[in-house]
């Protein structure tokens, strides 16, 4: 089993982090959140409302967006076509009206064109807009994904290791977009990350997860001193720290 | 290059095509006519089965199935009671088959119907699975429907086939209905209904992460597929005016293949000059099915050659030009503009 005994409480606008040592079930939690594995026991519930056998697609039609840990991009689509995917759900004009050429539909095409272009303006995106998304530089593949998952206008984003493969400078551009587009948007975070400083500087409050099980919760500083996260998890930094 | 311009553009080798076309009904040989009517209908079926196979990338091989529940439908409801009772000779038509008989236009489109139908129903099973299972079930359902046609005596004759249909077909129908299948898919693929398909393609897992709901996008498809292969099987009942099973066995998909293959797994563009070369190609190369003599040795005409020279064409295309002859990409008036441009550039000295 990779997770049992996992309870997290988010409140609306928060910035949440998760660390944990290697498999030790975050990304699970991820996906039992967005429908994408089927928890055996216990609920998901998201604005009062019980989401755990929902179907992935209604949950992100509820306001639940995510990102990968490994990159999965629309790779042979642009980087345009990859954001304008997310906002298919709200479509009003029917395949019928799209196979005619109606103008009703191409009102709406250009709604969702225009309405994509101002997430790629947003994420410093929209000079590639044209490029194949599997051309762009990895930095970039993983600020399109963070773009694409926000054009469905989500009340909550998950960020699977956001930063990972990243270097210092792109690190701290990322944190400051992920705070950006967090006050922007208003809305709330919740991000898996291996690198401490990252998660340390970025994050509001801290769950730690090792085995499957949530061994701590707290503000940065709390999660820095807990005894059983630096036995667990952090015990070669806190050593070099002392 | 403007909108404006594009769409005159595109008006312009409309008439041009259809004035081509008029020319041949007119001074054409029947054996011209029938080429250019064979191209028009592989033209619908490799634009509709690449939405399926290149579009949203389901190794879909039962097309078969649906041209043939197109052909039947749109025979049966086209001839006249006299005729079917001329063809049920072994048992006979059942109600209302027997008395039926509609104009041809409603026969197509209730051809469609019929085709688009039974896709909704084998839908639910099929597209829970993906990938070899997908294929194999979907196979399995173009032979259910071949088996089913030689089975059902009293609704398609059997074996026996229906003989003696209206030659209906004419370059006028068989043209227009590409035209329309052409554009509409078309459209279709550049709307956010194809961007959802093609993320399906691409990723599944991350199209639905992002709203997507792939049974529902894949539905359409595979309806909007059925719809126009049926139209097609329909048309090739009146322009071959015989049909029996076998004309709908899993060759008949194994050719559709080799077309959108060749022509790029999908590229729109690709699958009509596929459909093009092959239905061309497979005249042309009527030539090795004759004797040959080679200097003292004499090689009978060997019927068949053809399919095997198909064949080694779509092994080197795999094996060497695997994106085909358009890759996924398709023809806009830019692209050609910017072309000539740059030929043009070439031609004058600076």
């Amino acid at each position: 089993m990779a997770v049992s005994d996992f309870s997290i409480t988010i409140e609306r606008g928060e910035l949440m982090g998760l660390i944990g040592p290697n498999g030790a079930g975050k990304t699970t939690v991820f996906n039992m959140i967005t429908g994408m594995l089927r928890p055996t026991a216990g609920d998901i519930s998201w604005k009062g409302e019980n989401i755990t056998r929902l179907p992935t697609h209604l949950i992100t039609a509820r306001g639940i967006a995510r990102t990968f840990q490994n990159i999965k991009l629309f790779a042979d689509m642009s980087v345009l076509e990859n954001v304008m995917v997310s906002c298919h759900y709200p479509l009003d004009s029917s395949f019928l009206a799209a196979m005619l050429g109606l103008a009703k539909h191409r009102r709406e095409e250009k709604r969702i064109r225009e309405h994509s272009l101002k997430y790629l303006v947003e994420a410093g995106l929209a000079p590639f807009a044209f490029e194949k998304a599997q051309n762009l530089p990895y930095g970039l593949q993983r600020k399109l994904e963070i773009a694409r998952a926000l054009a469905t206008e989500p009340g909550m984003l998950l960020l699977d290791e956001p930063a990972a493969g990243m270097n210092p400078m792109e690190k701290m551009e990322l944190a400051a977009f992920i705070r950006r587009i967090r006050e922007k948007n208003g809305i709330t975070v919740f991000l898996i990350e291996h690198d401490m400083k990252f998660v340390m500087n970025i994050c509001e409050r801290i769950k730690v997860i090792n085995y499957g099980q949530s061994i701590a919760e707290g503000s940065p500083d709390e999660i820095r001193r807990d005894p059983e996260v630096i036995s667990a998890y952090l015990g070669g930094a806190s050593r070099a720290q002392g | 290059m403007s909108e404006k311009l594009k769409f005159w553009l595109n008006v312009a080798s409309l008439v041009l095509l259809f004035g081509v076309l008029f020319l041949f009904s007119r001074y054409g040989s029947g054996y011209q006519i029938r080429i250019l009517n064979n191209i028009a209908i592989f033209i619908t079926l490799a634009v509709s089965y690449n939405l399926v196979n290149g579009v949203c990338g389901l190794l879909h091989l039962g097309p078969n199935g649906f041209i043939a529940i197109g052909a039947y439908t749109s025979a049966l409801l086209s001839m006249t009671p006299a005729e079917k009772q001329l063809n049920f000779i072994i048992e006979h038509a059942i109600w209302p088959i027997n008395v039926i008989q509609v104009p041809f236009v409603v026969s197509l489109i209730a051809a469609g119907v019929a085709a688009a139908s039974v896709a909704f129903l084998i839908s639910f099973p099929v597209l829970r699975v993906r990938g070899d299972y997908l294929a194999i079930v979907t196979l399995g359902f173009g032979e259910v429907i071949r088996v089913l046609c030689n089975a059902a005596q009293s609704v398609t004759n059997g074996p026996l086939g229906l003989k003696g249909l209206q030659a209906h077909t004419n370059l006028w129908w068989s043209w227009g209905v590409a035209t329309l299948a052409v554009a509409a898919i078309q459209r279709l693929i550049n709307s956010n209904y194809g961007l959802a398909m093609k993320a399906i393609r691409e990723d599944e897992t991350a199209a639905r992460a992002m709203g997507v709901d792939p049974f529902q996008r894949l539905m359409l498809a595979f309806l909007i597929s059925a719809f126009f292969s049926g139209i097609a099987g329909g048309l090739l009942a009146h322009l071959i005016t015989t049909i029996s099973p076998g004309l709908f066995t899993f060759l008949l998909t194994f050719n559709l293949l080799i077309m959108i293959v060749v022509g790029g797994l999908g590229s729109t563009t690709g699958s009509i000059i596929g459909a093009v070369l092959f239905a061309w190609g497979g005249e042309a190369l009527r030539i090795v099915e004759r004797p040959m003599e080679i200097g003292p040795f004499t090689i009978p005409g060997i019927p068949g050659m053809r399919m095997v020279i198909f064949s080694l064409i779509l092994m080197l295309v795999i094996l060497f030009v695997r994106k085909g002859i358009m890759g996924r990409s398709e023809f806009s008036w830019d692209a050609l503009a910017s072309k000539f441009a740059g030929w043009r550039r070439t031609q004058t000295p600076p």
